[in-house]
């Protein structure tokens, strides 16, 4: 197979600040220029035949310009009429010929960019099935997730014809011109499936020791070899550490047998992986310190000689720099943070560490898979408009002077949006400082002062675009007099508030915003009022400070405004914590050692506090009627609009941004 | 002495938490049961199935309402729905009584309702949920027309299944009835009605 196009990236300032992730690596005989690669990631773009859509294509090939040279993996591919292995209902399909042109276009898109394409296998066992009754696996063994099909055991002749359905799927891969191949046996899909003790019970040569239950997938690994010949790296994607113990799940040691019977059976090069699916430990959420599991990696390298590649918190380019550098890394794997910012290893190539839009690691894009939705970002609203010219900023028509009330992420984004289109574009901030309520939410515990990256990123891009800041300046009436702009944008936030009930003078109220910056003077026990994010924060900081606490809201369940892929962290955190909470709740009233709680049934709680903590924001849109008034066009966005999160914040900004 | 002492938070909050698990695992077994059904009779219709287990309930409702109406009050059909509102709020649902500006309206509204819920988590459809709901009503409403020769009538306007923010159902009765009522025919007709429907 053909070498690479060399890369030079001798001059580019990021090669200096990170030697390690720009120098060439060799697997089996391909040699990479850099230490980069984009890890196969589901994105629900494909039409739910498995064929590839123009969407998944200018999705993917903005990811391979963004590792410069490095590896770029596509969505795993599906390889089954039956669509037993298919975990996701836009997943692509490599069981026929007839999904070859797909295929080719995707591995040109990639190769377009100076990217090396791979390809992956990925049958996903019992988290497959998503499109019919069942999904399969070597054993029976009931789900412990409710949104996963009844697993039906698989026979000799169904694991002898999913391996030959693996060769035929690689053979098309390699037929559309991809370079690399990789297999899949993550998270729980049937590689791993096979491979773990808790899921194979099976007592043929397929189950067993760990070595029986390595057998299929050594068996795929040959198989596939012996189509796709001896020169392409084939990798695998292995779970080092299952974090299964409550079920009976593999030990590490076990989990490390399986990666010297990968190598043995020929594979070139191994991606580590830790957790499943069906694990109660969580490994990729914000409050996962980065850089966590790279001891798994470092076992790895111990354990093979193939190089070794890993993803899982690895944000922050020094942590695979320094552990590539170190021999506990060899290549430096990432999806979440390329979904955020397509480009961010060219970025850190060019040393353009703060124009990185961020990942805050808050797994909307898995939420939205497992509810059959197109791949989104919570930080990134062009992702998965890639292909769609009205989502892309274009120069304006009419050049305006803009106003942006308001330093938070919504006027931010917009501001630099608009800016970049050739506006003129002025940001007051009420405050000394940019951030609006994210400055707060960075406060909360559990990596959210990872959130604060954001603001970081679009002041550098408001400045990169020329934007003008007014920091410590209001927008008043008179202001807009003076300034007499074209437009304003309304992006002034939110106050935190409270209804007047009876006896409410009682008790000292405090607001969640002083709590969490440590100003409030809180007693022993809390009410909070409230169950959105802010309530959460500090929940979760007087409950860490040993505070007895209770929250009291109207919503069905805590924390509507997370997304249900991380809400399970904090509600986890709270329980651990004691915090007690009132669900569709209210205080009717303070009495003079608490509150009444009107709970669930109509039922009246007492519950004795000696804090009340209000959460609850509202918005702050003061501003429009003046703007009327004075016959200035005016636009309302973010938490202004209708308190939110900061996801609907960015994407207000960016959608006023490209129209404004 | 101080392990004596009670928390009145912590035993209303234990009801509390036991009542809505209570609540949720009756739905649930209504569902699963449904399930076993039409495992067992795969020839059946689950909406044949829902209705007609829903008319059960509701002639064992209407045995327990009978006893608490009293057709020579003129609080007659406001009374029914209180009754509604109460058996819901007993199923854990949230409702309350709407009271209208014509004599012979009544309106009950729900805004809480866990039962699509769980008609969702079990693949029944929501028509399965309000038509069931509808059928348990009507046949309460039947049965108490029967027992005190009225004429009730129910009509749900809304449905939070079918996508509304509330549930809403209007009964209505005509003028003719409260004439009839007369104190102690009324309450005399209607025991022994009852009597007939298995009521104490």
């Amino acid at each position: 197979m053909a070498q690479k196009a060399k890369w030079d990236y001798s001059d580019k300032p990021g090669a200096k600040m990170f030697p390690h992730l720009f120098k060439p690596i060799k697997i089996r005989n391909m040699t990479i220029p850099n230490r980069i690669k984009y890890a196969a990631t589901e994105d629900n773009l494909n039409d739910h035949n498995g064929f590839i859509t123009p969407a998944g294509l200018e999705y993917m090939r903005e990811r391979a310009k963004g590792v410069v040279g490095g590896i770029c993996c596509m969505q795993g591919v599906y390889m089954d009429p039956k669509r037993e292995g298919q975990g996701y209902v836009g997943q692509a399909a490599a069981w026929d010929d007839k999904y070859l042109p797909g295929l080719t276009k995707m591995a040109d898109a990639i190769k377009g960019e100076g990217a090396v394409s791979d390809y992956q296998l990925m049958h996903c066992g019992r988290v497959g099935g998503v499109e019919i009754d069942h999904c399969v696996g070597p054993s029976l063994v009931p789900q412990r997730l409710k949104i996963f099909r009844p697993v039906k055991e698989m026979t000799k002749e169904d694991i002898r014809r999913t391996i030959k359905e693996h060769a035929e799927a690689a053979k098309r891969g390699a037929q559309a011109g991809f370079e690399m191949m990789e297999i899949s046996g993550i998270v729980g899909y049937l590689l791993s499936n096979f491979i773990s003790s808790y899921t194979n019970k099976r007592t043929d040569e397929y189950g067993g020791d760990i070595e029986g239950r390595c057998r299929f997938m050594v068996d795929t690994i040959e198989n596939v070899r012996d189509v796709i010949g001896k020169e392409m790296p084939l990798m695998v994607r292995l779970c080092a550490e299952e974090l299964l113990d409550e079920v009976g799940g593999n030990t590490p040691e076990e989990s490390m047998i399986s990666y010297k019977l990968a190598e043995k059976a020929g594979i070139d090069c191994i991606s580590v992986t830790q957790g499943w699916q069906e694990s109660g430990t969580p490994v990729i959420t914000r409050d996962i310190p980065q850089g966590k599991w790279l001891y798994n990696a470092k076992r790895a390298k111990e354990a093979v000689k193939v190089p070794i590649s890993m993803a899982y918190r690895l944000f922050d380019p020094k942590i695979p720099n320094k552990a590539i550098g170190e021999g506990a890394l060899d290549i430096w794997e990432m999806c979440r943070p390329m979904i955020a910012d397509p480009h961010m290893p060219k970025k850190v190539l060019e040393g353009k560490l703060d124009e990185i839009r961020p990942c805050v690691a808050c797994n909307l894009c898995l939420a939205r898979l497992f509810r059959d939705a197109p791949m989104t970002c919570y930080v990134n609203p062009i992702c998965a408009h890639e292909s769609d010219p009205s989502w892309q900023a274009k120069p304006a028509e009419t050049k305006k002077r803009i106003i942006v009330a308001g330093g938070g992420p919504a006027g931010l984004e917009f501001a630099y949006v608009a800016a970049q289109r050739g506006h003129e574009v002025h940001v007051f901030e009420e405050k000394d400082h940019l951030g609006g309520q994210i400055w707060h939410a960075s406060k909360g515990l559990y990596g959210d002062e990872e959130l604060m990256g954001m603001i970081t990123y679009q002041h550098a891009m408001c400045k990169r675009h020329g934007v003008d800041f007014h920091l410590g300046q209001k927008v008043t009436a008179e202001l807009l007099d003076e300034e007499s702009p074209d437009t304003l944008i309304v992006a002034s936030g939110v106050k935190y508030g409270y209804p007047k009930v009876p006896g409410i003078e009682k008790h000292p109220l405090v607001s969640a915003l002083d709590v969490v910056e440590g100003k409030a003077t809180v007693g022993d026990r809390v009410v909070i009022w409230g169950g959105k994010k802010p309530a959460i924060s500090a929940a979760l900081i007087l409950s860490e400070k040993g505070k007895k606490v209770t929250m009291v809201f109207k919503e069905r369940k805590v924390g509507k405004d997370v997304n249900p892929s991380y809400i399970w962290r904090y509600i986890q955190k709270l329980g651990n914590k004691g915090v007690k909470t009132y669900k569709e709740a209210d205080i009717e009233s303070f009495t003079d050692d608490g509150v009444i709680v009107k709970a669930l049934y109509e039922t009246r709680i007492p519950v004795k506090c000696d804090t009340v903590v209000y959460a609850e924001r509202e918005p702050v849109r003061d501003l429009e009627a003046v703007a009327k008034e004075k016959g200035i066009e005016v636009q309302v966005i973010g938490d202004a609009l209708v308190p939110r999160s900061l996801s609907n914040a960015i994407h207000d900004g960016y959608r006023m941004g490209i129209r404004i | 002495m101080a392990e004596n002492v009670v928390d009145p938070e912590k035993e209303l909050r234990t009801l509390l938490v036991k009542f809505d698990a209570l609540g949720n695992i009756t739905r649930a077994t209504w569902y699963e049961f449904r399930q076993a059904a039409l495992d067992l009779a795969p020839q059946l219709k689950p909406m044949d199935l829902a209705l007609h287990a829903w008319e059960v309930v509701g002639h064992d409702t209407s045995k327990a309402y009978v006893n608490s109406l009293d057709l020579s009050k003129p609080s007659f059909l406001e009374d029914i729905a209180k009754l509604i509102v109460q058996s819901s709020t007993m199923m854990g649902e949230t409702a309350r009584l709407v009271k209208s500006q014509k004599p012979n309206e009544v309106f009950v509204e729900w805004d809480r309702c866990p039962w699509p819920e769980f008609a969702r988590k079990y693949g029944a459809t929501m028509e399965e949920d309000v038509l069931g709901c509808d059928m348990w009503f009507q046949t309460v409403i039947k049965d108490i027309n029967e027992i005190f020769g009225t004429d009730v009538k129910l009509e749900t306007t809304h449905a939070i299944p079918r996508g509304d923010k509330t549930c809403t159902r209007r009964l209505t009765m005509s003028d003719r009835h409260k004439k009839k009522g007369a104190k102690g025919q009324g309450e005399g007709a209607a025991k022994g009605d009852a009597k007939k429907h298995g009521g104490k």
